[in-house]
C-alpha cells in the first residue's frame, strides 16, 4: 500500500470501474482506478404523488416494480437489487427499488433500455454525471488536494486536503500545449497552426500534413501536456487534425484505452434568446478547451473554469462548455446526493391550484421604478448584494419549503417551512465565498496577483447566483418549481419598497429602483458616509446585506427615444466621484453597434468625465462637439476602416423562416452557399452598403470595395449615438446652443424638449 | 356595472359543455375569445378549474367579461381555480393530481407541450394517452371542456385525432381560406 | 416557466390601444392632452404592477388623475405665492 498526494484532475468510468487521473507532488500524472458500484433507484408514480392515498387511477402501479424487478434479473450486466426506502423531496420517504449496477460504464446503456422497457415508472439518480456521485461519497472534486492510499494502481481510499471553499486554494502546475490556426476557420481557409507551449511560439503550414502530425505527435509525447487550449479547437481544428491522422491516430487522448468523445453542434432556445453551441470534442486523461467554445470565456478565462469545476464538482472540461443553469443544477444535485435526497430523472410537478385573485398576485416579475429623466448631481446607487440568492438563503426560499398559498397575513408575503431548504443549503456557501472575494478585492493593492483570480471568481459565481433565481422556475429544472420562483420576486418586491420606504424617511429622493439597485439624492449629501446611516437602516429593515455602488459626480437618466416624456427602466449614463464611467442601455453597450460608433460615443463620455461637477459639464460640450465633427468628417473622407463599421448580429432564426429579411439575414443569404452556413444563434458580422442589398457579408471572399459604404446611415447612426449623449444637458433649443445638431432628424425636437422640461417641473427636478 | 373596456363581445360560438361528457374546442391559432366567454359564463355559476397546458390563461380578458356582468366580481375570482404545466410530462402530472369534483373544468391548449420536437414521439404517445384516461376520469362527474390547436408539423397530427376521437362534442372554429373581398372604396 | 400574465406594460399598452378609435375621432388638440394623459400614467407603471388589481385599467385611471392633481398642487403653490409677495411688493 502506498500513499500519494497530488491534485485530482479527472474522474471518469472506465473499462473497469472509475478512472481517476491524479498529478502527483512529485510531478507524475498518475492513472488510477478503483472499483465504484454506482446505484439509481425506480418507484411506482401513483406512490410518488401520494395518489394511493387518494384512491385515484393513477398509472404506473407496484405491479409495475415487481415486473420491473423480474427484467432486472434478466439482463446481463451484474446488479444488485433491494427494495429501499429514500426521500423524495416533495413526497417525503417514499419505497424504491434500488439498483446497484456494479461497473458504472453500464448504467447509461442499462438505463435506457430499462427507461424504456417500463416508461411508466418514476426513476431517480438515474442520469448523474459520475463525477458528482464520486464527489458526494469521497468529499473530493476537480482540481481538489487530495491524498490517495493505492494499491499498485487500485485507489484503496481518497480524502480531500482542501475545500472548494478555499480563498486561496493551491493550483497544480499544470503543462499546457495552445493551439490555434492561423485564421478564424469560419472566415477563411487556414493555412497553418500556431503551436505555444513553454517559452517556445511557433507557427507549421497544414502542408505537408506529415511534418505537422509528426511535430504534434512528438510534442505530445515528449512534452505531454494536460491541456490543449485552442481556438476553434471544437469546431474545426480538433475535427481537422482527426481527420488528418486518421492512418496514423494522433495520442491526442493520454488514457489509450478511452475514446475521443464528439458532440454534435446544437441550438436551442434559453432565457429568451437562441443559443447557438458548436460542436464538442473532449480528450480522455487531458483536457482540451476551446476558448471560442467555452462559456464566458472572455468574461472568467482559465481562472473561472477552474473555480468553476471545483465548486460544482463537474469535470473541467465539462464545466468549459456548459451554462451556469448547468453548474448551479450540479451543485444542487450535489446537496441532494449528500443529504439522501433523491434526484428526479425529470422534474414533474405542476402547479399547486390558485384562484384568479392569486395568481394576478403572484404571477409578476421584480420592482421596476421609472426614473426621473434628466440630469442629477451627487446621487448614489446602492445595490442589494446577489439580492434573490441572499432572498433565497436569508428566507429558506426552496422548492420544497414553499407551503403554496399560505400567506403572512400581515405581509402578505408567502410563508416557508423551518427546515433548511435544498436550495439554500446549496448557495449559502457560495454567497459567502463570493463576499469574502469581493471586501479581498476592495483592499488588495492593484499589482496583487490574486487580482486576476479572484475577480474571476466572483464573475464566475456571479453568473452562478443570477442564474440560480431563473433555474427556480425553469421548466425542466430538476429541483425548480413556479411557486418557489413566485415567492422570490415577491421578497424581491418586499426588499426593494423597504428599501425605499427607509430612504424616504430619512430625507431621501428616490431617482430609480431597478430590480436589485436604488439612485437617491439628498441636498448636501456626497460623501459616501453620508449614505452609510441609510445603508444600516435598510439592512435593519430588510434583513439583507447593501452595498454603496458610488456615488456620481452627475448621472443623466435617459427618456424613451420614441417619447422624450416616457421614462426608461435603466437607461442611463454618469461619472462616479472616481472618475469611473457607469453607462446602461445606450448604443456603446449593444453589441451590434459598429466599433466606430462605440469608440466615438465613449470618446464623448470620456471628454465629459473631466468636469468635476454638474455644473461645468456644459463647458466641455463644444470639445465634445467638436469630436462628433471630427470623427462625421473622418466617415465622410473615408479615414474609417472599414472593420471599425463592421455590425454584428445574431441569427434568430433559419434563414427561410424570415418573412421580410433583415439585414443580417439579408447578409447570412450571401453567406449561404459555404460549407458551412449559419445557424440560428449564430452571429452574421455586415456592413451597410449602397444599392440592393444594403449589407455585404463581412466574410464574403474577395476585397471590399470601401466607395460602396453606406456613409449616410452610419452618419445617421453616429448623430443618434451623439444625440444621446447631448441630450440630457439640452437645456434650451437645441439649434442656438449646438449648431451641429441642427440638420439632425429628431421628430417634433423643440416640443419634445419642452415637455421635457414640464415633466422635470412637475416632478421637482428641473 | 363596470364598463367593458373596449373589448367586442359575441356570446354564441360555443356552447357551455354539458355534464359528464367531453367537448372539445379546436381552434387554429389557439383563438381563446369563445373559450374565455364560456369560462366567464361558467365562473358566474359557481366552483370552476381551469388548467393550463399552454401558458395562456387569458386572466385579465376574464376579469373584464365577469366585471361586465356583476358589480363585484371577488367571490366569482376566489372561486376560479388555475392551475398550470410546462411540460408534458407536469401535464400528466397536474391531471393525475386533479381530483374528481362535481365542478366543470377548462383543460386549455391541452397538447401544445406534446408539440416539442425536444420529446420523442413514442413518449408523447404514452403521456397523452395517460392523459386522456384522467380526463375521461373527470368527465366522469363533472363537465369537461378542452381546447386544443392543431400541429405545426404533421408529424404530431395524431395527437389532435386521439383526442378529437374521444370527444363527445367536438366543435372546430375553420378560418375562411381567404379573406371575402370587398371591392375597395379608394 | 414564462409568466402567464402580460406585464404592467404590456396591460398598459393594450388599454391604450383599446382606444385608438376613441382618439381618432377626437380633435387634434385634444388628442394631444389624451396622450399626455396616458404618458403621464406611464410614470406610475411600477406602482401599478405591484398594486395587482384584478382590473388594472382602474389603477391607471388613478395614476392619471395623481399626476393632474400634482399639477394641481403646484400651480396652486404658484399662484398662492404670487397673491402673497404682490401685496408686499405693492
Amino acid at each position: 500500500m502506498a500513499e500519494l498526494t497530488g491534485w485530482l484532475l479527472d474522474v471518469y468510468a472506465g473499462e473497469q470501474g472509475l478512472t481517476i487521473w491524479l498529478l502527483t507532488d512529485n510531478g507524475e500524472r498518475r492513472c488510477l482506478s478503483q472499483t465504484f458500484p454506482v446505484t439509481f433507484f425506480a418507484a411506482s408514480q401513483a406512490v410518488r404523488q401520494g395518489l394511493d392515498k387518494l384512491d385515484l387511477p393513477a398509472h404506473g402501479s407496484t405491479s409495475d416494480l415487481r415486473a420491473a424487478w423480474r427484467w432486472l434479473s434478466s439482463q446481463s450486466e451484474p446488479l444488485r437489487l433491494a427494495r429501499a426506502e429514500r426521500r423524495d423531496l416533495f413526497a417525503g420517504p417514499i419505497p424504491v427499488l434500488s439498483i446497484e449496477v456494479q461497473q458504472p460504464a453500464h448504467l447509461p446503456g442499462l438505463f435506457r433500455r430499462f427507461s424504456a422497457a417500463f416508461p411508466n415508472l418514476t426513476f431517480y439518480d438515474a442520469d448523474l454525471p459520475i463525477s458528482l456521485r464520486y464527489g458526494a461519497v469521497f468529499g473530493v472534486f476537480p482540481l481538489c488536494r487530495c491524498c490517495v492510499e493505492v494499491q499498485g494502481n487500485q485507489v484503496k481510499t481518497i480524502l480531500a486536503l482542501d475545500s472548494p471553499w478555499d480563498l486561496d486554494p493551491e493550483y497544480p502546475p499544470l503543462r499546457l500545449l495552445a493551439l490555434e490556426p492561423d485564421c478564424n476557420p469560419s472566415h477563411a481557409v487556414p493555412k497553418g497552426i500556431i503551436f505555444s507551449y513553454k517559452d517556445i511560439r511557433y507557427r507549421m503550414p497544414l502542408e505537408p500534413v506529415r511534418a505537422l502530425l509528426a511535430n504534434l505527435k512528438s510534442i505530445l509525447r515528449t512534452y505531454d501536456p494536460d491541456m490543449l487550449l485552442t481556438s476553434w479547437g471544437d469546431t474545426w481544428l480538433l475535427p481537422k487534425l482527426l481527420e488528418l491522422s486518421q492512418a496514423n491516430p494522433l495520442p491526442l487522448n493520454r488514457d489509450p484505452s478511452a475514446l475521443i468523445t464528439r458532440k454534435e453542434q446544437r441550438t436551442y432556445y434559453a432565457y429568451g434568446q437562441v443559443i447557438y453551441r458548436g460542436a464538442q470534442v473532449h480528450l480522455a486523461g487531458r483536457w482540451h478547451i476551446d476558448k471560442y467554445n467555452a462559456v464566458m470565456y472572455h468574461d472568467y478565462g482559465l481562472d473561472g473554469i477552474f473555480e468553476l469545476a471545483r465548486v460544482t464538482g463537474l469535470p473541467v472540461q465539462t464545466v468549459a462548455r456548459v451554462s451556469p443553469g448547468t453548474g448551479i443544477s450540479s451543485m444542487q444535485i450535489m446537496t441532494a446526493l449528500r443529504q439522501g435526497v433523491l434526484v428526479p430523472w425529470r422534474k414533474q410537478q405542476a402547479e399547486a391550484p390558485k384562484n384568479l385573485f392569486e395568481l394576478v398576485r403572484a404571477d409578476m416579475g421584480g420592482l421596476v421604478y421609472q426614473p426621473t429623466i434628466g440630469l442629477h448631481s451627487n446621487v448614489a446607487e446602492v445595490d442589494f448584494v446577489s439580492m434573490y440568492p441572499s432572498i433565497m438563503s436569508h428566507f429558506n426560499i426552496s422548492p420544497e419549503t414553499i407551503l403554496p398559498g399560505e400567506n403572512d397575513p400581515q405581509t402578505g408575503l408567502p410563508l416557508t417551512r423551518p427546515e433548511r431548504g435544498l436550495v439554500p443549503t446549496t448557495l449559502q456557501p457560495l454567497l459567502q465565498k463570493r463576499i469574502a472575494i469581493k471586501s479581498q478585492l476592495l483592499c488588495l493593492p492593484k499589482w496583487d496577483p490574486r487580482r486576476k483570480r479572484y475577480q474571476a471568481t466572483a464573475s464566475a459565481y456571479k453568473w452562478l447566483l443570477v442564474t440560480c433565481f431563473g433555474y427556480l422556475g425553469y421548466k425542466n429544472a430538476r429541483f425548480g418549481r413556479i411557486e418557489s420562483h413566485e415567492a422570490v420576486t415577491a421578497y424581491g418586491r418586499e426588499t426593494l419598497l423597504r428599501a425605499k420606504e427607509a430612504a424616504e424617511d430619512l430625507g431621501f429622493e428616490v431617482l430609480h429602483l431597478y430590480v436589485d439597485g436604488m439612485w437617491i439624492k439628498k441636498p448636501a449629501f456626497a460623501t459616501p458616509a453620508d449614505f452609510q446611516p441609510l445603508l444600516n437602516e435598510i439592512l435593519t429593515r430588510t434583513g439583507l446585506p447593501i452595498a454603496l455602488d458610488g456615488v456620481y459626480r452627475w448621472v443623466a437618466f435617459l427618456p424613451s427615444r420614441l417619447d422624450a416624456r416616457i421614462p426608461v427602466a435603466n437607461r442611463y449614463f454618469g461619472v462616479f466621484q472616481s472618475g469611473e464611467i457607469k453607462v446602461r442601455g445606450i448604443e456603446l453597450r449593444r453589441r451590434d453597434t459598429p466599433d466606430f460608433i462605440r469608440e466615438t460615443q465613449q470618446q464623448m463620455l470620456n471628454i465629459l468625465a473631466k468636469a468635476p461637477d454638474a455644473e461645468h459639464v456644459p463647458n466641455l460640450l463644444p470639445e465634445v462637439q467638436a469630436l462628433v465633427h471630427r470623427r462625421l468628417a473622418d466617415l465622410k473622407r473615408g479615414r474609417v476602416p472599414p472593420e471599425k463599421l463592421i455590425v454584428r448580429q445574431t441569427l434568430s432564426r433559419e434563414l427561410d423562416a424570415y418573412r421580410s429579411p433583415s439585414p443580417a439575414a439579408l447578409a447570412a443569404r450571401q453567406l449561404a452557399d459555404r460549407a458551412a452556413p449559419l445557424r440560428p444563434g449564430q452571429v452574421v458580422r455586415f456592413l451597410y452598403t449602397l444599392g440592393k442589398p444594403g449589407v455585404r457579408a463581412w466574410d464574403l471572399p474577395g476585397e471590399m470595395d470601401c466607395r460602396t459604404i453606406d456613409v449616410a446611415r452610419y452618419s445617421t447612426l453616429l448623430e443618434r449615438a451623439a444625440e444621446t449623449i447631448f441630450q440630457p444637458f439640452m437645456s434650451e433649443p437645441v439649434e442656438t446652443k449646438l449648431p451641429l445638431l441642427s440638420g439632425l432628424y429628431m421628430p417634433n425636437k423643440t416640443s419634445l424638449l419642452q415637455e421635457q422640461a414640464a415633466v422635470n417641473w412637475i416632478s421637482g427636478t428641473a | 356595472m363596470w364598463p367593458c373596456w373596449g373589448y367586442a363581445v359575441s356570446m354564441d360560438i360555443l356552447p357551455l359543455p354539458p355534464p359528464r361528457s367531453l367537448t372539445v374546442f379546436c381552434a387554429p391559432g389557439g383563438s381563446l375569445e369563445p373559450v374565455a366567454q364560456v369560462m366567464a359564463e361558467l365562473a358566474l355559476r359557481g366552483p370552476l378549474t381551469v388548467l393550463d397546458g399552454g401558458n395562456r390563461f387569458p386572466a385579465y380578458h376574464l376579469i373584464r367579461l365577469i366585471s361586465g356582468r356583476i358589480f363585484d366580481p371577488s367571490s366569482v375570482l376566489q372561486h376560479t381555480f388555475i392551475r398550470r404545466a410546462f411540460t408534458c410530462h407536469q401535464v400528466l402530472a397536474m391531471l393525475e393530481g386533479t381530483l374528481t369534483l362535481p365542478q366543470p373544468c377548462i383543460l386549455l391548449d391541452l397538447l401544445a407541450t406534446f408539440y416539442d420536437e425536444q420529446v420523442p414521439v413514442q413518449e408523447v404517445r404514452r403521456l397523452l394517452d395517460g392523459a386522456l384516461r384522467q380526463v375521461e376520469r373527470l368527465c366522469q362527474v363533472s363537465p369537461v371542456l378542452v381546447t386544443a390547436t392543431p400541429p405545426h408539423t404533421t408529424g404530431r397530427a395524431f395527437l389532435l385525432e386521439q383526442l378529437c376521437a374521444r370527444a363527445d362534442q367536438l366543435f372546430a372554429l375553420e378560418l375562411p381560406a381567404s379573406p371575402p373581398l370587398q371591392p375597395a372604396l379608394f | 416557466m414564462g409568466r402567464t400574465l402580460p406585464s404592467s406594460t404590456q396591460n398598459f399598452l393594450q388599454e391604450q390601444a383599446s382606444f385608438a378609435r376613441f382618439r381618432r375621432a377626437l380633435r387634434r388638440s385634444d388628442q394631444v392632452a389624451l396622450d399626455d394623459l396616458f404618458a403621464s400614467a406611464r410614470q406610475h407603471l411600477a406602482a401599478a404592477a405591484y398594486a395587482a388589481n384584478a382590473l388594472p385599467f382602474e389603477t391607471f385611471l388613478l395614476a392619471m388623475l395623481l399626476e393632474e392633481h400634482k399639477q394641481v398642487m403646484r400651480l396652486r403653490q404658484l399662484v398662492e405665492a404670487d397673491l402673497h409677495i404682490t401685496p408686499g411688493d405693492g
